[in-house]
């Protein structure tokens, strides 16, 4: 079930038809635990069984922690816990890379290794890092035990962010579940609003761009430089339009129930350094990954070699987590390596302190690093990415070969180009669209009206789907 | 209250909006006057657009002559371009289609009195331009040639008007009056942006799906050009296409068929000029030429324009190079190549063997 489908359109009626007229908080949970059970059915009821299996480890796991204070016992615990999740991840995602890649290896010495031809449950990703930090914040004391099954089985499966984020901590999400959060106009109105900008950014500017970077993609190579730069541009802009899109929507639902998640994406591109970058994309993976992965590994305490190995590795594992394949880890291996950089040589800080000419070509070497580093992320292989960068840097095939700089992606960049520009002026609080504001209504109304109208006609699941 | 007020004033403003900005740009809902010559619905005289692929207009003359918006005379030698979509041309403007440009290259060739009109509508096939050409025998003085645009798709045994049944039957192509009053209204008012969300709204209903998944593989569907016929079957079916347009050419005088492939065309990168089941389109010219008609294979035309200037025959820049309908480049292709071909033959040749190209 995806939120532009007309399946969600009668799925979220009946939810919220249920909550105005249902006061009990218990059956509110319930009702929500076993609607975001049927969210999760609808693509394969098969998976439901992978959900249940992590909560109730990671629910007795929790529970086993608050019982013991033996150290060794709780760390065993933990081991537990996270055996049991990265293990389902590992075996479900990385087991058909890992026989790839060891084929590779092998195929010299004869050896043949079969793939088991595994599904990837969809969400999987996003599910597993919020039980693990639910496990993890428990063991280092940071969070109570969750004291209700049925809590925790919505904390984990609350279906606005179950299959793409944002990743909800237990800590931001299970105080919630205590009280009753009365469904109100102004609360509905909030989660409408940015349902409606998520629907626009996905439906008319990330689908759009799509057809653009689909084709871009497949024909790498026979496009001219410029052609291919505005693929490569247009697939960081399509990214970002739909997974912030996605974002959007899901913090829109969630809000218009009266629960309260964090932002995701913060106008990324208007940073003028990647270190900014990374405090505005995923933000709930990028913190994530700061508080489970990076400070544990020592973080910046260590050490200056030290700290740029830790940012290394932990843009490495970011990589990985997206997608089972070297590309994503060349992904990562860009970001982590730039942020060492500009950790070595200050550059944040000085680019922050210089002139307007300073942040200019500071904010031009981000949207480079960026939209390199997604055409890793998007290619179908090593080598296509590799062929893309070429053609994007030779100058003897900047002019030769097809040219095609289609208007819908002018539109639509200018259209990012145009949110991001508002952003850092004193003209944002305008775009907001204020409740009291008579042209509100207008402009949510005419956005839907748009989105219905020039939705493009093939069907396209959100990019973050796949991770 | 007020902020009630407000909502439902949003609706309102926003729906007039919708209409008033969204009517100059999507009109689905065309041709909604019945022409008695067409046997179909038509607006002559008026302009409409179509959103799915770019936006442009056609120009739709008195019975649905394409070009000849102000009467046709009789001292003007006319060439008639048959064809569907491509040959209507959503995305061209009027003046750069085939059949325009056909009329300037003549002119500029100093033959004043030759003009290109064309009779050519989306969907239809070669069974509807069998049937066509008898409708419009006297709506057409001075008829030099009839150019026969087809491509793999228009010679498919595809349901809609010559069907194989054990062999080929032909059914009657043409539409009837049938469009609902309904329909003439949202075409009167313009209220195509309410009848696009109508069928949307009815296409999700119809494709819902409540139970859990997953939803099992889409069973291959056994209709139209998805239903495999054997070689036999094919053959009976071209012949009989063949033997109608053998009989209509002694009536309305002489049709050249002209092959449109759809290439060159970009592949994973790559630049194809690989015609899609050419083998099957050269039986059927084969079996065209073997009845005496004339028969133009337009694919060394497209691929040469390519290899020349480094231009896309098919596609826009709003759509996909090298993919979709004609673009102005393919309409001079095809006007060129018409114009070169008559210039060549300017009489019917008495015996014919091969598809050729124009410049053979």
């Amino acid at each position: 079930m995806i939120f532009s489908q007309f399946i969600f359109v009668l799925f979220i009626s009946v939810v919220f038809s249920f909550l105005v007229l249902v006061r009990h908080n218990r059956a509110r949970k319930l009702f929500l635990l076993a609607a975001s059970y049927y969210f999760y059915a609808y693509w394969d009821w098969r998976f439901c069984g992978l959900l249940l299996l992590s909560t109730i480890v990671d629910f007795w796991i929790g529970h086993a922690l608050k019982r013991t204070d033996n150290e060794r016992s709780r760390t065993c615990l933990l081991l537990i816990s996270l055996a049991v999740n990265l293990g389902m991840l590992g075996f479900f995602k990385y087991y058909g890379f890992f026989v790839e890649s060891m084929q590779t290896m092998l195929s010299p010495l004869g050896w043949n290794l079969s793939s088991l031809g595994i599904i990837l449950p969809v969400g999987i990703s996003f599910y597993t890092f919020q039980t693990l930090s639910y496990t993890i914040d428990v063991y280092r004391r940071k969070l109570d035990v969750c004291e209700d099954i049925f809590d925790f089985a919505l904390f984990v499966s609350f279906f606005p962010q179950l299959v793409a984020g944002p990743i909800v901590r237990a800590s931001e999400f299970l105080p919630q579940l205590n009280e009753y959060r009365p469904l109100t106009g102004t609360r509905f109105f909030l989660g409408f609003r940015q349902f409606t900008f998520g629907l626009v950014k996905k439906v008319l500017i990330a689908d759009h761009l799509a057809m653009v970077v689909d084709f871009s993609f497949e024909n790498a190579g026979a496009m001219d430089g410029i052609s291919t730069w505005v693929g490569a541009i247009c697939y960081t802009g399509q990214i970002y339009c739909d997974f912030s899109g996605y974002s959007d929507m899901a913090i829109g639902i969630a809000r218009g129930m009266g629960y309260d998640f964090c932002p995701n994406f913060n106008h990324p591109f208007a940073g003028n350094s990647l270190t900014t970058h990374w405090r505005r994309w995923h933000i709930s993976l990028s913190t994530w990954l700061r508080d489970y992965l990076y400070i544990p590994l020592g973080g910046n305490r260590k050490g200056k070699i030290r700290t740029y190995i830790n940012l290394l590795l932990t843009m490495l594992l970011g990589g990985l987590w997206h997608g089972a394949a070297w590309r994503f880890v060349a992904w990562g291996a860009i970001h982590g390596s730039a942020l060492a950089l500009e950790k070595r040589f200050d550059i944040h800080t000085r680019i922050d302190q210089g002139s307007t000419l300073n942040k200019f070509f500071g904010w031009a070497y981000m949207m480079l690093v960026v939209v390199i580093a997604f055409v890793f992320f998007r290619a179908e292989s090593f080598g296509q990415a590799i062929i893309i960068i070429k053609h994007m840097f030779d100058p003897t095939t900047f002019f030769t070969g097809t040219h095609w700089v289609p208007l819908r992606a002018v539109l639509c960049l200018m259209f990012i180009a145009a949110t991001h520009a508002i952003s850092m002026t004193r003209f944002r609080h305008v775009v907001e669209l204020k409740p009291d504001r008579w042209y509100t209504p207008v402009l949510l109304f005419t956005m839907i009206y748009l989105v219905l109208i020039f939705q493009p006609t093939s069907f396209k699941p959100f990019i973050y789907f796949q991770f | 209250m007020r902020t009630v007020y407000y909502w439902i004033q949003g609706f309102v403003i926003a729906t007039l909006l919708a209409w008033f900005g969204l009517r100059g740009f999507i009109s689905e809902t065309s041709n909604p006057k019945w022409n008695e010559v067409a046997k179909d619905y038509l607006e002559p005289g008026k302009r409409y657009c179509r959103g799915e692929e770019g936006y442009g207009w056609v120009d739709f003359s008195n019975n649905g002559i394409l070009g000849g918006k102000d009467g046709l005379s009789k001292d003007d030698r006319h060439v008639v371009f048959w064809g569907d979509s491509f040959v209507e041309a959503y995305q061209v403007t009027p003046s750069a289609t085939c059949y325009s440009l056909f009329t300037q290259i003549t002119s500029d060739a100093g033959q004043d009195n030759y003009q290109g009109v064309a009779v050519a509508k989306s969907g239809r096939d070669l069974g509807h331009h069998i049937e066509l050409l008898a409708l419009y025998e006297d709506q057409i003085p001075n008829c030099k040639a009839n150019l026969v645009l087809f491509d793999y798709a228009d010679i498919t045994p595809n349901g809609r008007s010559l069907i194989i049944d054990g062999e080929p039957v032909w059914k009657h192509a043409v539409a009837k009056p049938s469009m609902l009053s309904a329909r003439q209204i949202i075409a009167d008012y313009q209220l195509d942006v309410f009848w696009i969300l109508a069928k949307r709204t009815i296409s999700a209903v119809k494709g819902l799906r409540l139970r859990p998944g997953p939803v099992a593989p889409a069973v291959p569907s056994t209709s139209g050009n998805d239903v495999k016929y054997t070689q036999d079957e094919l053959v009976q079916f071209w012949q009989k296409l063949a033997d109608g347009l053998v009989d209509q050419e002694a009536r309305s005088g002489r049709i050249i068929m002209i092959f449109h492939p759809r290439v060159p065309q970009l592949i994973d990168g790559e630049l194809s000029t690989e015609v899609a089941d050419r083998e099957h389109v050269t039986q059927f010219m084969q079996i065209c030429n073997d009845r005496g008609l004339e028969t133009v294979d337009l694919t060394d035309d497209f691929v040469d324009y390519y290899n020349e200037t480094g231009l896309f025959v098919h596609g826009f820049s709003n759509t996909f190079p090298s993919r979709g309908h004609w673009n102005v480049n393919g309409h001079r292709v095809v006007a060129t190549t018409a114009w070169n071909y008559l210039q060549t033959h300017p009489e019917k040749p008495r015996h014919r063997d091969q598809p050729r190209s124009a410049t053979q």
